[in-house]
């Protein structure tokens, strides 16, 4: 069990007081209100609420890719953005998985793995190809590696692209609703896979998505957003013990966790 | 009686397929001509028949000379194109840079592009002489803004994602120009190779007509200038099937260049 006590100066994530605004001309309009949350090494968070609630925003800001109109974002204790730019030696402790898994349609699945490695040059050429096909077999897709993108599904494709992040072994992963686009069975397999993935790793993982089932069944706190002005509402723990089974869906007390969610959002959507 | 039905179903099905339709069409639009000038009597100085020019081809074939010609034309169709290839894509790779450049650039490639370029080849004669260069330099110029839009539209159409990927792995600019802008534009750009091999062509055929004593195109003006109008559709056939080859040329580079996936 991760230390219920956080260490900010040790914690992988912490978010002060982080809010977005973006400029649409006259009307300023806030994607996130000022938010605050410390992540714990080692801890598996996911980000659950309707669109427009910001938790994608926040995902960006923390990815690098966005920077925040006010508040500061702490990776172990550094602070993320200075003066308007990324510190991108942080952004190697950071591993990125979206919906669309953004593989080269030109390369091939190992190739697409190897593409961090080469741009990153910290690996000899020759260490590289065996690390790639160490990250697929570890997402369970150790025999696609010769196939190109729209050869595989999309299921497959998705565990490449978390094979990709994974490469040059980041501290944490960060996953904006990666299993969005799938069919109900093929993302609960890789719900499977991702919980068993995390429990050999023990990298922190931080996980966007707006269905409850599958925030219940992954995360160790969930963080609940509400829409209109994007803020955060709640954070939610979850008790269930570790690994848990796909029969946990089932029980009495998931559905319960699931109930109490479903209607705190119900309540805040029509409060909205 | 039940062959019948068959037959009419595969002959309809025949007919729909590629190869056997556009032949049928070609055929069609040639006796069509042949009966056009045979019923209107229309003299040879005007329209001759497809006969005689197809024979004047062959004798355009069997001439050392003709080839002597038809390699000149080749040859600064594709010097010039060449030349349109790295300064086209450079440009597009140029102005994909920044959006800012492509505004401030816009005004002066748009009216590059509505000027009548052919109207200059008298000019570069004079700057350049008789010789091969203002064909190479028109066969240049033409081209250059279709392979310059393509190299930019196809840059411009990567989606969002992959830049956000390529930010997460820290690439730097020329990286990212490198492994995802251009491997993911190559199709755009070979499209403006395929429309740009034509207009260096056309560029040379006309700067043929304006200047020098070689080409294609100068043989053209020289058979209408004596009213050999047979021996002029002969070379119009010649250009034509030069300008399909070239057209394949680019084509096959296609295939071997940009791969599979893309």
């Amino acid at each position: 069990m991760p230390p219920t006590l956080a260490d900010p100066d040790h914690a992988p994530i912490v978010l002060e007081e982080v809010a977005k605004t973006f400029d649409a001309g006259q009307a300023a309009s806030s994607a996130l209100l000022p938010s605050s949350l410390t992540i714990r090494d080692g801890e598996f968070v996911v980000f659950l609420g309707p669109s427009g609630c910001g938790k994608t925003t926040l995902l960006r800001m923390i990815a690098g890719l966005l920077e925040p109109t006010s508040g500061r974002i702490l990776m172990s204790g550094q602070p993320l953005w200075e003066d308007g730019r990324c510190r991108k030696e942080l952004l190697r402790r950071l591993g990125l998985v979206f919906q669309d898994a953004c593989l080269f349609p030109w390369l091939t699945i190992e190739q697409n793995v190897l593409v961090p490695l080469s741009l990153r040059g910290h690996l000899p050429r020759r260490e590289r190809a065996p690390v790639a096909r160490a990250m697929l077999a570890l997402v369970g897709a150790a025999d696609i590696a010769a196939k190109l993108p729209h050869e595989i599904s999309g299921g497959m494709r998705q565990r490449a692209a978390i094979a990709r992040a994974l490469s040059y072994d980041p501290d944490i992963l960060l996953m904006d609703e990666p299993f969005g686009a799938l069919d109900a069975i093929s993302r609960e397999a890789l719900n499977l896979e991702l919980q068993a993935l995390w429990l050999r790793s023990r990298k922190t993982m931080l996980l966007v998505t707006h269905s409850i089932a599958e925030a219940v069944f992954l995360a160790d706190r969930i963080v609940l957003f509400t829409p209109g002005p994007g803020r955060i509402d709640r954070i939610v723990e979850v008790p269930f013990p570790r690994p848990r089974a796909p029969g946990l869906v089932f029980t009495q007390p998931f559905q319960d966790t699931v109930r109490g969610l479903h209607e705190r959002l119900s309540a805040l959507m029509e409060r909205a | 009686m039940t062959a019948a039905p068959d037959r009419k179903v595969s002959l309809w099905t025949a007919l729909r397929s590629p190869w056997v339709a556009t032949p049928c069409l070609l055929a069609l639009a040639v006796l069509g001509w042949d009966a056009f000038v045979a019923a209107r009597n229309v003299s040879p100085f005007i329209l001759p028949a497809p006969r005689p020019v197809l024979g004047e081809w062959i004798a355009l074939l069997r001439d050392a000379r003709a080839w002597g010609h038809t390699g000149m034309t080749a040859a600064a169709t594709i010097a010039g194109f060449l030349l349109a290839a790295v300064f086209g894509v450079s440009a597009g790779i140029l102005l994909s840079l920044s959006k800012t450049l492509e505004r401030i650039a816009k005004p002066f490639v748009v009216a590059f592009q509505v000027f009548p370029k052919v109207a200059l080849i008298p000019l570069f004669v004079v700057w350049m002489g008789f010789g091969p260069g203002p064909k190479v330099l028109t066969a240049a110029i033409l081209p250059f803004y279709p392979i310059m839009m393509n190299t930019l539209l196809g840059i411009r159409s990567v989606p969002d994602g992959f830049h956000d990927i390529m930010s997460s792995f820290d690439a730097t600019c020329l990286q990212r120009l490198r492994r995802l802008e251009i491997p993911y534009a190559l199709p755009f750009i070979f499209t403006g190779f395929e429309v740009g091999i034509v207009l260096a062509l056309v560029g040379t055929v006309v700067a043929e007509f304006v200047s020098g004593s070689s080409g294609l195109g100068y043989l053209l003006v020289s058979r209408i200038n004596s009213f050999e109008t047979a021996q002029m559709f002969a070379i119009v056939l010649h250009l034509c099937l030069l300008g399909l080859a070239l057209h394949a040329g680019v084509a096959l580079l296609r295939r071997l260049v940009v791969p599979r996936g893309a």
